[in-house]
């Protein structure tokens, strides 16, 4: 997921993103094209890694301001709707050093979505927080799911999985185990891999 | 005490020259550490090596030294390149040597500093798509400061007290104020002992603004987990 947006330089290899071939093979991309199309991938991390001097709502407007060239007043509006709808718009004037790790990754959610990313990618974005605070964040991500947005999600949480995605694919070792919907996949998966990693997790609930 | 025998207006231009000498270089200084330790992290290994150079060599040879060094050497080169004599200005030349000695021990200080910003932050505003000029604004610079503060204070407080080696090129700072009332009055004691409370009282001031910049750094931190 980290070389997506280039955050990690790929080896080898295409990417494709919207149709669009944006690396193939050993060729480095440009230092303005890998801006353009992070501007366009927005990324919620493991560790949120909001940016502890700044408050809540500057966390959000500071790439929309200085990236797509908003005005700070419309980024403030557009900032406030964002927390009204991930449940903090109380918290605007908080530091992220005040908030729970929920609320933390909620934010991060918002800042991400400031962007109008075409595209959101979350890297297990509920393995760092407490059980309790894990559904709230899941709350907002099924919420955008069914907004329609395109999401790109690393999980553990395969309940979540299977319920918000509509396609799935499991890794183990860098290699495509299983692929496909996630009703065949959860029903009668193939690679006894997955089927192992199934009944470990769900084994004792008898699912 | 008659007007410390005349000698009170003298001492008190010192203390100004002094103090003139001391925050001139910080501001300096500061600039040349901030480049220093953008250099050292340069992508650009010849840059990176001309910083390691300049922290090496400055860090590793005597203050007073590297004075005396720049002071003459500047002479001689501003002689050399006029085809005439001229005289290095004491303020000058004394502000340009503690501004490479400051700049100097600042890159490391800075360095450190920028590598205690958790990488996930600039990560973050990388995959935001903000420029290497905006990541440096408002993610490094602002949290750099939390972690350059203590080391910066400490070494404000050896600039402060360096300026006295500028005396050594005839800067009219305290020291040497001091100094010359202390030989033309034969009283020694007294007028070092008030060059001693004055440079005290300039570094007490300075500690009591460390602490407060520090409370005002950790704004928003300090009740971090």
């Amino acid at each position: 997921m980290r070389c997506l947006n280039f955050l990690e330089e790929p080896t080898e290899g295409e990417i494709w993103i919207s149709g669009r071939r944006v690396r193939k093979g050993g060729s480095l991309a440009g230092y303005q094209e890998v801006n353009a199309l992070r501007a366009k991938l927005g990324m919620v991390f493991q560790h949120f890694n909001l940016w502890s001097c700044k408050t809540v709502l500057e966390n959000i407007i500071e790439a929309p301001i200085h990236v797509l060239g908003i005005s700070k007043r419309d980024a403030c509006l557009r900032a406030e709707e964002l927390l009204l709808k991930v449940g903090l718009a109380d918290k605007r004037n908080d530091y992220p050093a005040h908030l729970s790790g929920g609320q933390q990754q909620r934010v991060a959610i918002a800042r991400a979505l400031a962007m109008q990313p075409e595209i959101l990618l979350f890297d297990e974005p509920t393995s760092a927080l407490d059980p309790e605070l894990v559904g709230e964040v899941l709350k907002v991500i099924r919420a955008l799911a069914d907004e329609g947005r395109t999401m790109l999600i690393v999980t553990h949480e395969l309940g979540f999985a299977r319920q918000v995605s509509n396609h799935i694919v499991f890794l183990h070792q860098g290699q495509i185990e299983e692929e496909g919907n996630p009703d065949q996949l959860f029903t009668k998966p193939s690679s006894p891999r997955f089927k192992q990693f199934l009944s470990a997790q769900f084994g004792e609930r008898g699912q | 005490m008659t007007e410390l025998q005349g000698f009170g207006d003298q001492i008190a231009l010192g203390a100004f020259t002094t103090l003139r000498t001391a925050l001139t270089s910080l501001a300096l200084g500061i600039g040349v550490g901030l480049c220093g330790a953008a250099a050292k992290r340069s992508r650009v290994r010849i840059i990176r090596w001309l910083a390691g150079c300049y922290t090496t060599i400055v860090r590793g040879v005597p203050e007073l030294l590297i004075i005396l060094i720049l002071y003459f050497g500047g002479t001689v080169a501003l002689t050399t390149v006029f085809g005439r004599y001229v005289e290095v200005d004491a303020f000058a030349a004394g502000v340009f040597a503690l501004t490479i000695v400051f700049g100097a021990y600042a890159t490391e200080v800075f360095r450190a500093a920028i590598q205690a910003v958790p990488s996930g932050q600039i990560e973050a505003a990388q995959a935001l798509g903000l420029s290497r000029f905006c990541v440096w604004c408002f993610v490094i610079l602002p949290q750099m400061w939390r972690y350059a503060l203590p080391g910066l204070g400490n070494l404000w407080l050896t600039l402060l007290k360096d300026t006295a080696l500028i005396s050594v090129v005839g800067l009219e700072d305290l020291m040497r104020k001091s100094s010359i009332a202390a030989g033309s009055t034969h009283d020694p004691l007294t007028f070092y002992s008030i060059a001693a409370s004055l440079y005290l009282l300039f570094t007490s001031v300075s500690l009591v603004g460390l602490t407060w910049l520090e409370r005002r750094a950790d704004r928003g931190v300090r009740f971090a987990k």
